[in-house]
């Protein structure tokens, strides 16, 4: 299904999928996407980077938020990852969170695909499943398209 | 287990040891969030954990008292957030040494920003102890961080985490591979791209509105208005550095680069820079200055700052110093910094009879007496003014300011005496008798033109030479003036040195067609119709077989003709 603007994802049993494009507040601004994916359902005041949902996932739940950048952000050091990425278990962190939260580890991706500079953060909601947590959001990506 | 993992879980563990009043200051604060359209002033004063957990009754129902303290939600080092840099960096709300901006996100709609939108910017670690960071971009290995994770200091609300969650919002400082953890947070009501090397993408988290700490500026305010006005960090005044507080008199915040202050009467007024810290030197709004009265001017190369009682003048080469009271007044009068004196050179001095004041400026100075008031010398006075001691010399202090006494030459009046400037030379000085007799021959456009020179001792005496004439003054007496024949003729006769002696009057008019000056020893009559000169002595001149050279015009034989 395409999400929203130039993003298409392939919707899979138990997850829930929003996104939106950003409404700019001042005139510089570019509206940019941002896509979350997460195994409970999402509220529209949820935090870009998962503040909110990730206080509600159970430890076998997962949140992952696609979030864009500006196109000047191509090229730079931080996004010369090409395409999507490939997450290990050994990526996910405890205390990799704009919030830690007990129990909860997360892992963020900076990358370049289709010339649009982006981050994948992805929250487990155990850390102890990190394993079965790394691929299923695997799975999640390979139905993932960013045009 | 990962060094961030054992990090992680000292910090969780001293949560675990956070008092009974912590961890009820936080259920509190999460329930009344939840249960109150007045969120955002719940939120805050529910943080206040002393007044909640000693008085919680009174605390609800006096929710006055606590509204000051501002910690908000989740302030505890166990919630997880980070802790704001303005409780770890002295006050400053700015990135500490070993960490940069790395990302930002907006809470919409927050009091604390008069309802505008409010951003935190994470502040991360440099991943200053390894030389070349492994990895993927975005977080380096926390054995590479440049600080460790830790609680927030205690005696404060702000317990929140420093130096813990290695996450990375990414929009600042993309030409950095990777940073650490996050050090601390920044709060702004001005967008990040405006003083940080950050993106424009948006992120949003509504939650952490309420996010605040003792040592950020609080409440909306008039204060904070204009602070948001003139772009917050991005402004002259660069950001602040802890709350805002009452002085006598009105409100004040404090900048790393400046001052700002609100009373009720002026309004609201910032200092920045070199004048700041000149104003805070002389006490702020409670010393000498007063509140101030302006933003700051630029003026050329410099700034001008007006307060209450005085003004602060910045040049980039000369530094800043203060004008006070009424020599403030004159220079502001005299066009300040763009008028004829320019910048002030030094603070105010107090001469040494302890009495009156003065100020020297690139091109002239203002003295100040407090029955004679503040006056004004250009250059070419002032020089002369101060070789001859300025206040503390023979002159005293100015009785007036310096005006254009002829079409090139600018006088002054002093308490004993006057000096006389002619084109950009420097000024002449006349002291008191010789000044008295100048009077008397109607100063610079009278009888006896500008003067010529200093004055010089003569026979005991002194004299002075001027373009027309002379002044002489006998020891222990007064001074008269002669001009003209009479004064070439006095002068072809030796002068003070010579039989004549000293003039006993100015040069008379005893009858039409005649003037007459007359001397210890004689007098000069001068005849317009004949123009010729007479000497009378009182007496028979002794014999002088070669009269004393004196300094004067050019000797004048008689008959002589009229100047």
């Amino acid at each position: 299904m395409k999400v929203v603007h130039g993003f298409d994802i392939e919707l899979k049993d138990g997850w829930h999928v929003a996104g939106h494009r950003q409404t700019p507040e001042f005139p510089e601004q570019a509206s940019n996407v941002v896509v979350h994916a997460s195994t409970v359902p999402l509220r529209r005041d949820d935090g870009d980077f998962g503040s909110g949902v990730a206080e509600r996932l159970g430890p076998d739940d997962l949140f992952c938020s696609f979030f864009e950048y500006d196109a000047a952000s191509v090229g730079s050091a931080l996004f010369t990852a090409q395409g999507l990425p490939r997450p290990r278990p050994s990526d996910f962190v405890v205390g990799a969170q704009q919030r830690a939260l007990p129990g909860q580890s997360g892992a963020q991706y900076f990358f370049t695909q289709a010339d649009r500079a982006w981050c994948l953060f992805v929250v487990l909601g155990g850390h102890s499943r990190r394993q079965s947590g790394a691929v299923r959001v695997g799975a999640l990506l390979k139905g993932i398209q960013i045009a | 287990m990962t060094a961030t993992t054992e990090a992680v879980h000292a910090v969780t563990g001293q949560a675990g040891t956070a008092t009974m009043s912590q961890r009820a200051v936080d259920r509190a604060a999460d329930w009344l969030s939840r249960r109150t359209t007045r969120r955002g002033f719940l939120v805050r004063t529910a943080v206040v954990g002393s007044a909640l957990t000693v008085d919680t009754i009174g605390f609800a129902l006096k929710p006055g008292s606590a509204y000051a303290s501002v910690c908000g939600p989740g302030s505890s080092c166990g919630s997880g957030w980070t802790v704001f840099c303005a409780t770890i960096n002295g006050g400053v709300n700015a990135c500490p040494p070993g960490s940069i901006a790395a990302g930002w996100w907006k809470a919409d709609g927050a009091s604390l920003c008069g309802g505008r939108s409010r951003y935190i910017v994470d502040c991360n670690a440099l991943c200053s102890r390894c030389h070349t960071p492994s990895g993927r971009a975005g977080i380096c290995s926390p054995s590479c961080w440049s600080c460790s994770c830790h609680c927030g200091p205690s005696g404060q609300c702000d317990q929140r985490r420093v130096c813990c969650n290695a996450f990375r919002y990414g929009q600042c400082n993309q030409q950095v591979r990777q940073v650490g953890s996050v050090v601390c947070r920044i709060a702004s009501c001005v967008p990040p791209w405006k003083f940080e090397n950050c993106s424009t993408a948006a992120a949003t988290d509504n939650r952490t509105v309420d996010h605040s700490a003792p040592l950020l500026p609080g409440p909306w305010s008039t204060i904070r208005h204009r602070y948001w006005q003139l772009n917050e960090t991005a402004s002259p005044l660069g950001p602040s550095v802890g709350a805002e507080f009452a002085v006598i008199g009105g409100r004040v915040q404090r900048y790393l680069h400046g001052r700002m202050a609100y009373k009720s009467t002026i309004g609201v007024h910032y200092v920045a820079g070199a004048p700041a810290t000149r104003y805070h030197q002389l006490g702020n709004e409670t010393g000498v200055l007063g509140y101030p009265l302006a933003d700051p001017l630029v003026v050329g190369t410099g700034r001008a700052s007006r307060f209450e009682r005085g003004r602060i003048s910045w040049h980039s080469s000369l530094g800043a110093f203060e004008t006070l009271g009424p020599i403030a007044v004159r220079y502001a009068h005299a066009g300040a910094e763009i008028g004829i004196l320019k910048f002030p050179t030094d603070h105010p001095r107090t001469p040494k009879d302890g009495k009156g004041r003065y100020s020297t400026f690139q091109f002239g100075r203002i003295s100040w007496y407090p029955t004679l008031g503040a006056h004004l010398m250009g250059s070419p006075i002032a020089h002369a003014y101060t070789t001859l001691g300025a206040e503390s010399g023979r002159l005293g202090y100015p009785t007036a300011d310096e005006f254009p006494a002829t079409s090139n030459a600018r006088s002054a009046p002093f308490q004993h005496g006057r000096i006389v400037a002619i084109g950009t030379q420097q000024g002449i000085a006349l002291f008191d008798l010789i000044a008295n007799a100048y009077a008397r021959a109607g100063n610079e456009s009278g009888v006896l033109g500008l003067p010529r020179g200093a004055e010089s001792p003569v026979a005991g005496g002194r004299v002075q030479l001027f373009a027309l004439g002379r002044i002489s003054a006998a020891p222990n007496s007064a001074a008269f003036w002669c001009r003209g024949p009479i004064a070439s003729t006095y002068v072809a006769n030796g002068a003070e040195a010579g039989p004549l002696g000293f003039p006993t009057t100015d040069e008379v008019i005893p009858q039409l067609g005649q003037r007459r000056s007359t001397f210890q020893h004689g007098a000069i009559s001068y005849q317009e119709s004949t123009q010729t000169t007479t000497i009378t002595y009182d007496q028979p001149p002794a014999p002088s077989p070669s009269p004393s050279p004196s300094p004067s015009p050019s000797p004048s034989p008689s008959p002589s003709p009229s100047p």
